[in-house]
């Protein structure tokens, strides 16, 4: 599992994830993760995600609960079919944007 | 009923085996090779190495004898040299792999490596014997816990116009997996399936958190035949930020006998589905969140009419979340493919999708907990 963050200028923190986001995935990653989308927007690129577990999601949920309580939001956006698909499954659009690519994202942090 | 294999071993095994001269009473400090059983239906089970070789297979007079299918009669020999452990197949139909490789001729079998044969994942541990005993009576307290956790499922239904049967398998000993179903009133069954976030002891103490809630009912002000009501209960209840930060997903439906109806609602839970005549499959699913994560949560539940000679299939997503051999991913819609065809007269559902699982991804041990639950309705 890699992870490589840019910075948006103002509007946040584009962070790219690649790999695997099970258990071992996210045990290598978790800490920086949680690091990188706090205290500011945070748009993560999926697009490299071959798979998503439930500890994947969990650490999507957490970052998500925290941004939101500092009014910031988390975007997730180019997810592969099947990751798309453990999404919906798992009702995380109703918690965070989701959408298809980083354009879309980068008009959702204008909105 | 397709009950987990493990629980017999836990019921009529001691889980300690000494191989070779008893010591105990000697040095506690003494240094000893050990055997751990990580996964598979003797999982639990610790050998201490003190004989110069000893053999694992399906029957005596093998010193270890493990009863699972895939393992062949006389399987493997785990013999000392020096102060390593070697491992050799002893021609076994499956092989012998340690650490996913195999083991051709004699392998050096290093501490703190697997050694896979059949449905069982064996690890290599070396300490104090003081160390040793602590193992064990740590896990004989996990076996209690797991005890606690199998008697609050269900037994299944064998007779009448609704059937159950399911099989569970904690990746742990301890798994976050639970599952239920109960008479609301004489028409009317409550069916669920619950998924905590994580495995282990901790995900374990919450699900039997949930699911005495659901047994008992111990909601307040919440109607059990109401999906949505109950997972509006259970969210409020079950809050992340005050239970540790886990979650949940949930699967709840009650079928009502009288109207052929099943009125459902899932929160961060994959659908249920349930096939009918004709192996027409209707996909179970409400837009709802993980349960926990978003306090004040509208849930949704829908309702639909069960056609006679139904079957509803519940699983949690360790059935289908799995890396097959070429490293590549299998999806949701790679399993259900499986609900619809391969049903073989004679064997459970729950064992054939076991099995679908197993050769999907090409090995017999599973990394995270694994739960099914079937329902036939006539």
């Amino acid at each position: 599992m890699e992870m490589t963050m840019s910075e948006l200028n103002d509007q946040g923190v584009r962070i790219a994830l690649r790999g695997r986001l099970d258990t071992p995935g996210v045990g290598a990653i978790e800490t920086t993760f949680a690091a990188a989308a706090a205290r500011k927007n945070a748009l993560v690129d999926l697009s490299e995600v071959s798979f998503l577990a439930s500890m994947g999601i969990r650490m999507l949920i957490t970052a998500a609960r925290g941004l939101k309580s500092s009014g910031h939001k988390l975007v997730l956006f180019g997810a592969p079919a099947l990751v798309r698909e453990v999404l919906e499954n798992a009702g995380l659009a109703q918690i965070m944007p989701i959408v298809p690519d980083e354009s879309s994202a980068l008009q959702f942090l204008a909105k | 009923m397709t009950s987990d294999p493990r629980s017999e071993a836990i019921r009529d095994s001691s889980h300690t085996v000494y191989v070779g001269p008893s010591r105990l009473g000697k040095e506690i400090r003494e240094q000893v090779h050990f055997l751990i059983v990580e996964s598979g239906a003797h999982a639990g089970l610790r050998v201490l190495l003190s004989a110069p070789a000893l053999r694992i297979g399906r029957e005596a007079p093998c010193e270890i004898v493990l009863r699972d299918p895939g393992i062949s009669r006389a399987h493997c020999r785990i013999e000392r040299r020096f102060d390593s452990i070697v491992v050799t197949d002893l021609g076994s139909t499956n092989g012998s792999f340690i650490d996913g490789q195999q083991a051709v001729g004699t392998t050096m079998f290093p501490v703190g490596s697997t050694l896979e044969i059949g449905q069982h994942v064996i690890r290599h541990a070396f300490g104090t014997r003081q160390e040793f005993e602590e193992s064990l009576r740590l896990e004989q307290e996990l076996q209690e816990a797991r005890r606690y956790v199998e008697a609050l499922l269900p037994a299944p239904w064998t007779e009448g116009p609704v059937r159950t049967e399911w099989l569970m398998l904690p990746s742990a000993k301890l798994g976050g997996d639970v599952l239920g179903y109960h008479m609301l009133d004489p028409q009317r069954c409550a069916i669920y399936l619950v998924d905590v976030s994580g495995h282990g002891a901790r995900a374990a103490m919450h699900g039997v958190s949930i699911v005495n809630v659901l047994r008992h009912r111990a909601l307040p002000n919440v109607d059990f035949s109401r999906p949505a009501d109950v997972l509006h209960g259970l969210n409020a209840m079950f809050a992340m930020e005050a239970h540790a930060d886990m979650y949940f997903t949930i699967w709840y439906g009650i079928y009502d006998a009288g109207g052929r109806t099943l009125r459902y609602s899932s929160g961060g839970h994959h659908p249920a589905f349930l096939v009918g005549a004709g192996d027409r499959m209707q996909r179970l699913i409400t837009p709802n969140v993980p349960l926990g994560t978003v306090p004040d949560f509208a849930f949704a539940d829908a309702e639909t009419t069960v056609p006679p000679g139904s079957r509803l299939y519940l699983f949690s997503d360790g059935a289908f979340e799995l890396q097959r051999p070429d490293g590549s991913e299998s999806s949701l819609t790679d399993f259900v493919a499986h609900l619809t065809t391969g049903r073989i007269a004679g064997l459970a559902e729950t064992r054939r999708l076991h099995d679908v699982s197993m050769e999907m991804q090409g090995r017999n041990t599973f990394d995270d907990d694994y739960s099914i639950l079937v329902v036939e309705i006539d």
